[in-house]
């Protein structure tokens, strides 16, 4: 698992944050071209370059800036189980988990991007995060879609980054999970409850 | 089955033409390309592109890249502004209260930022509070400037705020002196989550 973190860290995230900037920008120009111009990869972050202008300076459109990390680590995750999983064809597993996560990376981005417009579109502290001291020329979102769209952040930052390639790797190995993990767990408990 | 999909992509991809057009002109505007921008912006905007018009007359009123016009800026902000534009209705409810392109007036001032106001807009809510308050534009009615006040302060405006602390504080917009309210506000205004 070290390993595969690193070579993620080193060279994949790259790579990852490339596919994800290309089906990013592809997705925002069909559902959010009113409010994102595009996507400007900046040093392992994004810029959401949005049509939004705020209140003090409305000649100006206002960039967002979005850390990315979370979005790939998945990939670090997912790699590391399926080359750590005996008895099986890594390579081929490689291939397949990845172009599985790569849709769920893609969705965590977007509901991202979308609690970011959100956050400071209605200009109001939640979760851990704080909107740009500017109010942007636009109108707020109804309180229930603002709750939602955090419930969608927490999920994109907190939940999937790590629950995603765990469910895709038991997806791919369901007998080794099945014969070795749980097979061993029952074992312990029915020797605990015997003892 | 595939008539609706291809309707659907149809939709997609058809119906925003302009929005990619005033995006790419956007970009022109970021790289500070005007002589490439104008010319897409003035067609969105006389082909009645609400977000075009708004720019454009951003472009007229700061006198960016074209010459300073407030007249053309507010004949723009007007267009957009009757499209429910909210950077418009904001800039063109300015210039009435100051009278900058259009005849001054409170009234339609007011007019505007009440229909912002109406619409959750917070730094709207605050002024159409403060003119209700100051009777500017309409009778002086604490009653509106209190419920207007209250809704941009309880939005995090922190100006709204300030006033909900001094309105508490004073016995200010009808409300009785309540020290315990004046110091929730305040609390409320200098605390964060996290």
């Amino acid at each position: 698992m070290p390993i595969s973190l690193a070579f993620w860290w080193f060279f994949g995230r790259e790579y990852c944050l490339l596919l994800l900037q290309w089906l990013v920008s592809g997705i925002t120009d069909l559902l959010l071209a009113d409010k994102i111009v595009g996507i400007e990869a900046n040093n392992m972050a994004w810029l959401l370059k949005t049509s939004l202008s705020t209140v003090e300076k409305p000649l100006e459109t206002v960039g967002l800036p979005v850390a990315t990390n979370r979005f790939t680590v998945g990939f670090g995750l997912l790699w590391g189980l399926v080359l750590s999983t005996p008895g099986i064809s890594h390579w081929r597993q490689v291939l397949l988990g990845t172009l599985m996560l790569i849709p769920v990376a893609t969705l965590m981005a977007m509901m991202y991007i979308q609690f970011q417009l959100a956050l400071n579109i209605n200009h109001q502290p939640i979760l851990t995060e704080v909107p740009r001291g500017e109010y942007l020329l636009a109108l707020p979102y109804p309180d229930y879609l603002y709750y939602l769209m955090a419930v969608g952040r927490q999920l994109a930052v907190l939940v999937l980054p790590t629950l995603a390639p765990l469910a895709i790797w038991s997806l791919l190995n369901r007998r080794f999970v099945q014969g070795v993990i749980l097979e061993s767990v029952l074992t312990q408990t029915t020797r605990r409850h015997s003892a | 089955m595939h008539r609706y999909l291809l309707l659907a992509l149809l939709l997609l991809g058809g119906c925003d033409s302009q929005t990619r057009e005033y995006n790419t002109a956007l970009e022109y505007l970021a790289n500070r390309e005007l002589e490439q921008a104008l010319p897409v912006l003035t067609s969105l905007a006389e082909a009645g592109y609400a977000p075009a018009q708004f720019r454009l007359g951003m472009m007229f009123a700061e006198g960016f890249g074209i010459q300073q016009n407030w007249r053309q800026a507010a004949q723009w902000f007007e267009r957009a502004a009757q499209q429910n534009d909210v950077g418009a209705q904001w800039t063109l409810a300015r210039l009435y209260r100051v009278g900058m392109g259009v005849r001054k007036s409170d009234n339609l001032a007011l007019r505007w930022y009440q229909q912002l106001a109406e619409q959750g807009f917070a730094p709207a809510q605050f002024q159409a509070g403060m003119m209700y308050r100051e009777g500017l534009g309409t009778a002086q009615d604490m009653a509106q400037a209190e419920h207007w006040l209250r809704q941009a302060a309880e939005q995090d405006f922190r100006p709204a705020m300030a006033e909900m602390v001094k309105a508490y504080r004073d016995g200010g917009l009808g409300l009785p002196v309540d020290s315990e309210q004046a110091r929730a506000w305040q609390e409320k205004a200098q605390i964060r989550p996290f």
